[in-house]
């Protein structure tokens, strides 16, 4: 034996007792990081032009440069100006330990966490997290009051006068920012008391404060405009749990109880509404509510056939309660004279009385879910598996009675669209119908290791959703199958393929019997066009789906990495509505270096999606009846792309200096391309050609540069740099840039105010960072 | 290896414990060579005192192994690094009854390493146990073996068998490095093994998805797409959907459904409401794309293509009205405009409002 390692082996011995005997001392370590960062940003702006003329839609647009949006740089974290911190204690000894870390003190993005305990006692956690969520800055609105529940306009004449200085004018209107602040606090406590059972309770609440986006149609008809508004945010959740349950090698059970509590400070808002004379309309905001939720968890193992059983079963109930409103702001009459001057001439409250004064909301789920896994020997492993959903909503049906302004006497009853004439406005009766539904899965999955480098895999899975309150699909049924093979033969190379097809089918009831459709005498006829339509979601579907994946390392220090995926949809049985879609995916990462030295990686992403829809504008004959300029079919073919490139280098270069940069450039695209079966009127009709356009074209770059310099054990200083540039287009957003005005006259009684929200958020962002971390 | 018995820690120490009579003849002849020896976590002294400590210890300190397996100190010699994460971590602290630091230390998980020692060390010399992610030479079955031989019992692995992960031979070590440093609020002891492309983040947390993108190769794009998550700004995390651990949903969801889950942090979206819209009752995924959009909202298509799916039309024309599908051209069509449909149709998860405010038509 080597003389050096007796007295080594002796000594350490004895160390280890020291230790222990040492372990009972508690000691503190960690770091503390204070820096500051600068920051320069620039927000795009969303220009756009007002209306010259209250009366010709054709007159000459005077533009408008509009306010700058930074919201999107500041989505979901806070790039400002000023100190920035972090502190990361922690302490332990041989029995207990505790650890708290924070950062960004505040600011918008603050983070706290608190956890500790007595190892295999008890632990506890506190915490804290803020997150803002930025959606658009300086929208315009003619309302003031934005972040209140009353959104008022001095007196806006109707249709109001153009010109520069008018209510028309977006430079006379107020500014508001869409922006919600979500705070989370929180904590928890467990006790095991170094035994199998466990409880444990926690507790959080969730407050969300800000305006969001809000809008509503001006009047009775699509053709009437509308106007974009802020609805206020006051939200809180609060959430509580209790969990208590038994755990040891042989198997586990647990019982958890939840309460979750939503409340809404704000019930309702109310704006002045220009088209209707500019008396105070209503939107009703999210209503409080309440779910309570029962779990139990439990796992049997060691079972024959080296078996596992697994078991997870819940009840819930969501409920709720409000008074149900009853009227609402209309026209008195829809005579609009002359037709192309707009508003109605009076105004009154439509009362479509319900037939209860509460709304009594209850929704009652009971899940269940089995799971049995074996290995059954020779490289076979299987797994059975069930699950039940069933979701009843028990809550108050609510039917609204004839409501009639005017001549209400002519007001035909039932009435199962509003109807519109020179002396009357009627609408309704309508119930409403309430969704109940369960699912039923089951399933096998077997593999086979057919020696230590090759697996094989395969199964099939059976779903079953029976709905009561939809009435185009009451019953949709799912089959799927999937294969699978695993090579990790070779050292440096393994891959997968799988494959998978699933078929789905409903028992689509296109004519809607008329006992069941309130909102049709008749049902849907084959004279029309829904009833040669399918819903995406329950439409009969065949689905292949194919994935790839190779892991190869060819040399040291080189790693690759590629994965393709393909999924192809096809509706069947239908005319109009998604007729298919292809989902085309590709990875590739590449590695070079060692990071203990220096390393680059590479990684590209492609990602294509393409669905085809069909239509048809007209009242027939269709399907593929002769085509016409005012009947004829149309469709879109609807494409998104999505590139990502990235590189990504880290480099100790000495001892005390580590770099890292990377940069990412990601790129997306796509649009709708039309075509028509009219030849006439550029594909379109009433005078509105059915042109191409694009959607959600960006290009994000970003530049990060960070190095790290231990000065020694104790100081290390930090120096950061980063480039961000995020360009945006998109046609559906395009006026903004031109034709587009904020407020939009486009004919007859159509007066819309748009915010210019979301219409330009691109951005360039620059940050420059400096942090001294003491750590001890 | 048989996977479901969990007694990897209780049969390594019996192993050691007849390898170690043999190991105290043959550590005689063990030669360290020019192996460095590291003395600073280990503080070499001896005093009558600690005499009785060691007494104690031998007692307290698990079966023969802590005895006659090299102890952790000889290991240190080599892997000082990983000899000083351990002694830091959770597991090297002696007062959890379960740690491996009271079960032989480094032995617990790796096995003994007296033959290893003996031959002068060397990646699975001496039948030294690696169940780290790039070991061919251990099944995923084996690899997990080695941590559920202590952590079976732990909740978060109640369906671990029942889980995605365990089905496709994703191993404890695949997402952790017990060795791993532990700062940044590194609690879970994550490894990325692949840095993840971000853009400039606030956070200087280790966020546990860029552990999840190296192998979710698809995810790792669809988060840094325009619409997103907080994923890679820190606020979110694949965990906070997604149990890793094993669950019995198909993509391991928290929850029973994809509504469940989304109105555990939506919960104004929960209703009940008078006028309900059907695919938000059903599953949330029918509009919504969660992982990450090209589209606002993360829509998975932009109104009004995305509503077309589903309604024919409904406006007296249909979807389109016969105006210009492109602003910009005279006249245009505000269906094709900003938000499409729900320029109108706001309330489009649900409604309170009277039928004569058309609540039904989610416009109020």
């Amino acid at each position: 034996m080597n003389r050096k390692l007796i007295p080594f082996l002796v000594a350490s011995l004895f160390s280890g007792t020291a230790a222990a005997a040492a372990d009972d001392e508690f000691t503190w370590s960690g770091s503390v990081g204070i820096g500051v960062r600068g920051t320069k940003t620039e927000g795009g702006t969303r220009n756009g032009a007002s209306a010259t003329s209250a009366t010709v839609t054709t007159a000459p647009l005077a533009p408008f440069t509009g306010p700058s949006d930074e919201a999107k740089l500041n989505e979901y974290r806070d790039v400002s100006n000023g100190l920035i911190g972090n502190i990361d204690l922690q302490g332990s000894s041989s029995r207990y330990y505790t650890r708290l870390f924070g950062e960004n003190f505040g600011r918008d993005d603050e983070f706290v966490n608190l956890r500790g305990g007595s190892y295999s006692i008890f632990k506890y956690q506190l915490y804290e997290d803020k997150m803002p969520h930025n959606l658009s800055w300086n929208a315009l609105t003619p309302l003031s009051g934005t972040g209140g529940t009353l959104l008022t306009s001095p007196g806006v004449t109707y249709p109001p006068p153009a010109g520069p200085g008018t209510a028309q004018d977006p430079s006379t209107w107020n500014t508001f920012d869409y922006k919600l602040q979500r705070n989370t606090y929180g904590g928890n406590l467990e006790f095991t008391a170094n035994s199998p059972w466990h409880i444990r309770a926690d507790y959080n609440e969730n407050t969300m404060e800000g305006v969001r986006p809000q809008s509503g149609p001006l009047g009775t008809s699509s053709n009437n405009g509308l106007i974009e508004f802020g609805a206020p945010v006051d939200y809180k959740t609060k959430n509580f749990s209790l969990d208590g349950g038994y755990s040891s090698k042989e198997g586990s059970w647990s019982l958890n109880l939840l309460n979750s509590k939503f409340s809404n400070n704000n019930g309702m808002m109310q704006w002045t509404n220009f088209f209707k004379l500019n008396n105070l309309d209503t939107n009703l905001l999210p209503p409080d509510n309440d779910l309570k939720k029962v779990s139990f968890n439990g796992t049997a193992r060691q079972l024959p056939v080296n078996s596992t059983l697994s078991a997870r079963f819940t009840w819930s109930k969501l409920t709720n309660g409000f008074g149900v409103s009853s009227g609402g702001l209309m026209p008195a009459n829809n005579v609009l004279v002359p037709p192309t001057t707009g508003a109605p001439q009076a105004v009154g409250t439509l009362v479509t009385a319900p037939s209860s004064n509460a709304f009594n909301g209850d929704v009652e789920t009971r899940t269940g879910s089995l799971s049995l896994t074996s290995a059954l020997g020779g490289g076979v492993d299987t797994k059975i598996y069930w699950n039940y959903y069933d979701t009843k909503n028990y809550s108050t049906v609510v039917s609204y009675a004839l409501g009639g302004l005017g001549n209400t006497a002519a007001c035909a009853n039932p009435s199962f669209a509003s109807t519109s004439a020179a002396d009357r406005f009627c609408i309704g009766p309508y119930p409403n119908s309430l969704l109940s539904y369960n699912k039923e899965d089951f399933g096998i999955d077997v593999g086979w290791r057919i020696d230590r480098g090759n697996k094989v895999s395969g199964g099939l899975n059976f779903l079953e959703v029976d709905r009561h309150g939809r009435e185009d699909a009451e019953k949709t049924k799912e089959e799927k199958l999937w294969l699978e093979y695993k090579n990790t033969m070779l050292e440096n190379l393994s891959g997968r393929i799988k494959y998978q097809y699933l078929e789905r089918r409903s028992d689509l009831n296109a004519a809607f019997p008329p006992n069941t459709n309130p909102f049709s005498a008749t049902g849907i006829l084959p004279t029309q066009v829904p009833y040669y339509f399918r819903a995406y979601d329950v439409s009969n579907a065949d689905q292949n789906q194919l994935k790839l994946v190779l892991d190869w390392t060819p040399m040291p220090l080189l790693d690759t990495g590629f994965e393709a995926a393909w999924k192809k949809s096809d509706y069947k049985a239908l005319y109009y509505g998604r007729t298919d879609d292809l989902r085309q995916e590709y990875n590739i990462t590449v590695s070079v270096g060692d990071p203990k030295e220096f390393r680059i990686t590479g990684l590209a992403n492609y990602e294509i999606i393409e669905f085809n829809q069909a239509y048809h504008q007209g009242t027939g004959p269709f399907p593929g009846g002769t085509q016409a300029a005012g009947d004829f079919d149309w469709s879109t073919k609807n494409t998104q792309t999505n590139r990502l490139f990235g590189l990504i280098a880290d480099w100790p270069a000495t001892e005390r200096l580590a770099l890292k940069g990377s940069y990412t450039w990601t790129k997306t695209g796509g649009g709708v391309d039309f075509t028509s079966g009219n030849t006439a009127g550029a594909g379109g009709f009433n005078g509105g050609p059915l042109v191409n356009y694009a959607t959600d074209n960006t290009k994000k770059q970003t530049l990060n540069l960070k190095g790290d310099y231990k000065f020694d054990r104790r100081w290390t200083g930090t120096l950061g740099y980063v480039f961000e540039k995020y360009d945006y287009a998109d046609d559906q957003m395009r006026g903004y840039q031109g034709y587009y005005p904020y407020y939009q006259y486009l004919g007859g009684n159509n007066n819309s105010w748009f915010s210019g929200a979301f219409a330009n958020p691109s951005y360039k962002l620059e940050v420059l960072y400096a942090m001294a971390t003491y750590k001890f | 290896m048989d996977g479901q018995s969990y007694g990897m820690c209780g049969t390594t120490m019996a192993q050691a414990g007849r390898r170690l009579e043999v190991s105290a003849s043959a550590s005689a002849n063990l030669d360290l060579g020019d192996i460095p020896v590291k003395r600073t976590y280990f503080p070499s002294l001896l005093s009558s005192a600690r005499t009785v400590s060691i007494v104690l210890a031998g007692v307290f300190a698990g079966p023969a192994l802590a005895q006659n397996s090299p102890g952790s100190e000889v290991c240190a010699a080599c892997h000082a690094a990983q000899t000083e994460s351990f002694a830091d971590s959770i597991h090297g602290k002696k007062g959890h009854p379960r740690s491996p630091a009271n079960a032989g230390g480094c032995v617990a998980c790796h096995g003994d390493g007296t033959e290893h020692v003996k031959a002068g060390g060397g990646r699975g010399v001496g039948g030294i146990r690696n169940p780290g992610p790039r070991n061919k030479s251990m099944s995923a079955e084996e690899k997990s073996s080695v941590c559920l031989g202590c952590h079976s019992t732990d909740r978060h692995l109640t369906f671990w068998e029942a889980g995605q992960h365990k089905k496709n031979d994703v191993t404890c070590t695949n997402c952790h490095n017990p060795h791993t440093d532990r700062s940044l609020n590194n609690d879970k002891m994550l490894r990325v093994d692949t840095p993840a492309a971000t853009p400039y983040r606030t956070t200087v947390r280790q966020l546990g998805y860029e552990t999840c993108v190296t192998c979710h190769r698809e995810q790792r794009a669809q988060i840094l797409k325009p619409s997103h998550h907080p994923i890679v700004e820190g606020k979110m995390q694949c965990h906070t959907c997604h149990e890793p651990h094993g669950a019995m949903t198909p993509v391991m969801l928290r929850a029973e459904s994809y509504r469940d889950l989304c109105l555990t942090c939506h919960t104004d979206k929960r209703g009940p409401w008078i006028w309900e819209h059907r695919p938000v009752a059903e599953n949330c995924a029918i509009c919504h794309t969660p992982h990450g959009s090209s589209h606002n909202r993360l829509l998975a298509q932009k109104p009004p293509a995305l509503c077309a799916d589903c309604h024919p039309g409904g406006h007296t024309h249909g979807l389109y009205d016969g105006r210009g599908t492109l602003p910009g051209t005279n006249p245009s069509n505000i269906r094709f405009e900003g938000s499409g449909c729900i320029n109108c149709h706001r309330q489009i998860h649900g409604s309170n409002a009277p039928a004569s405010a058309f609540g039904r038509f989610f416009l109020r």
